[in-house]
């Protein structure tokens, strides 16, 4: 006769809690969730899209490469957790575009802000302020392409310098110098007559 | 201070109040300001979150690989519902036998949950439910024990040849290969053997012997012998004697035209093996051999 007939307690505890925590973790540990993957654009393809187009330009697709990322995140779904997607979607995008031979030059665009009861009166201011905007564009354009990012996701954006530094990880530090140099560069071109 | 580090402060957004009041008289600042506000114009286009949400939403197909887990993690839901029944019911139904055994050459005095104290002959197992204990006491018996009952409910003791039930006594129980023998020492026992039911009195003797009923009320001691290391016989086939002493000395005897069905009453001590073989041999006129290997040879005693 046996002794007992089925192993100990504490065997069946250690097996309900391998069970448990494979069903608390499961869902965590990786994006392949429908609902996820939705939270996860909503809250990154914004400033995935921004980042993509301050640095590369509209000529270069960045929507395309923002949906080309997420779909990336959800073949590769099993091998990322949700705190990783971030870095993963930016790094990728990224990487896409070093990879790109086809690679356009920098184009952005800009919205002049005029009101309409003005532009009669003094024409030649304006003519001054057009002649500044399309300094100031071919200025931008010709930034390299971190100081572009770093700059305009400030100053246009409002994104906090620390929120800079994360998403290029970079130093909060290097953030501060690459505006300061950005606008250094900036001022001394569109005001060079 | 320098204009760059008002620049550098500037950006940083560390200028104090006295600070910003003249750095924003300054040309410097003027220019700055006219430029960071210019970049406003460069402002990427709006993204169309939802839109751009229902774009990779439809190219869902060719994600299939989404769609595993999903199936899954029901198949674990299902799995963990089942393991927690199970463990619920182990935990709570499932009585799990206790089981207390010697080998040869050796007893065991232990106590039941009650406190009722057993000491367990060699080669002898008992086994109990634990969990049940209070509501029915009941033993299974598989060679010799003696029992001391503490008073309660009734206190079964199951064996191959019979049942032994009591309300609080001491007995002893031998129930061996062809063997069946309880012994009463205090209170009364009820026997239940081969069809019979026998009650039984201190120093009263129930025997099933080869399918006979022998009864005897002239035991004389009050405790087992066996509990003092050493095994007694009243009017005992000599082929059980010669099992006890095996079990009790871990040999194995042959006995060479020795008549095993003579009767043999008396007593050995389980302690000293020369002195036990001499107890066994001497009144029957047999002389006896030690071997190697544990093995004992028993002949007739030609003088």
């Amino acid at each position: 006769m046996p002794k007992k007939f089925l192993p100990g307690y504490e065997i069946l505890f250690l097996f309900l809690h391998k069970i448990y925590s494979l069903m608390r973790e499961r869902p965590d540990t990786n994006c392949c969730d429908e609902i996820l993957v939705k939270e996860l654009f909503r809250k990154h393809a914004k400033d995935l899209y921004q980042f993509l187009y301050y640095k590369y330009g509209i000529e270069n697709h960045p929507k395309d490469l923002v949906q080309e990322a997420f779909i990336k995140l959800w073949n590769h779904c099993h091998k990322i957790i949700p705190e990783k997607a971030r870095s993963f979607l930016f790094t990728v995008a990224n990487n896409q575009m070093l990879n790109e031979l086809a690679k356009k030059k920098t184009v952005l665009k800009y919205h002049q802000e005029r009101s309409n009861e003005n532009t009669s009166d003094t024409p030649d201011l304006f003519r001054e302020e057009d002649d500044y905007i399309v300094r100031l564009k071919k200025a931008l354009e010709e930034l390299t392409e971190d100081q572009r990012t770093t700059l305009l996701l400030n100053r246009i954006e409002g994104k906090k310098h620390k929120e800079i530094a994360e998403m290029l990880g970079i130093s909060r530090k290097a953030v501060e110098k690459r505006i300061y140099t950005a606008l250094s560069i900036l001022r001394e071109k569109v005001e060079k007559k | 201070m320098e204009q760059e580090e008002y620049i550098q402060k500037w950006i940083e957004g560390t200028l104090t109040e006295e600070e910003r009041k003249i750095f924003e008289k300054t040309d410097t600042y003027r220019s700055y300001r006219k430029l960071s506000d210019s970049l406003n114009a460069f402002k990427a286009p709006e993204y169309p979150v939802e839109d751009e949400w229902g774009r990779i939403y439809s190219k869902k197909p060719t994600l299939g690989k989404v769609v595993s887990p999903n199936w899954f993690q029901p198949v674990y839901r299902v799995a963990a519902v089942l393991v927690i029944l199970f463990g619920i019911y182990y935990f709570f139904f499932y009585d799990s036998i206790t089981t207390v055994r010697t080998p040869r050459a050796e007893n065991k005095e232990f106590r039941l949950p009650d406190s009722s104290s057993v000491i367990l002959n060699a080669q002898s197992n008992l086994s109990y439910y634990k969990m049940k204990w209070d509501e029915k006491r009941e033993v299974k018996l598989d060679g010799e024990a003696f029992f001391s009952v503490t008073k309660g409910s009734i206190f079964d003791v199951q064996t191959s040849s019979g049942i032994i039930r009591v309300l609080g006594t001491r007995f002893n129980v031998k129930n061996r290969p062809d063997y069946f023998e309880v012994i009463c020492y205090e209170g009364s026992v009820e026997v239940e053997s081969e069809g019979e039911i026998a009650r039984l009195l201190p120093r009263q003797m129930f025997r099933v012997l080869n399918g006979k009923i022998v009864k005897a009320d002239d035991i004389p001691d009050h405790t087992p012998t066996w509990i003092m290391d050493e095994s007694s016989f009243q009017s005992v086939p000599f082929y059980q004697v010669i099992r006890e002493f095996e079990r009790q000395y871990e040999v194995s005897i042959v006995a060479e035209d020795v008549d095993l069905d003579q009767l043999y009453t008396g007593r050995f001590i389980n302690s000293d093996i020369d002195l036990a073989l001499q107890s066994i041999t001497f009144p029957l006129n047999l002389r006896y051999q030690i071997e190697k290997d544990k093995k004992i040879v028993l002949s007739v005693d030609p003088d």
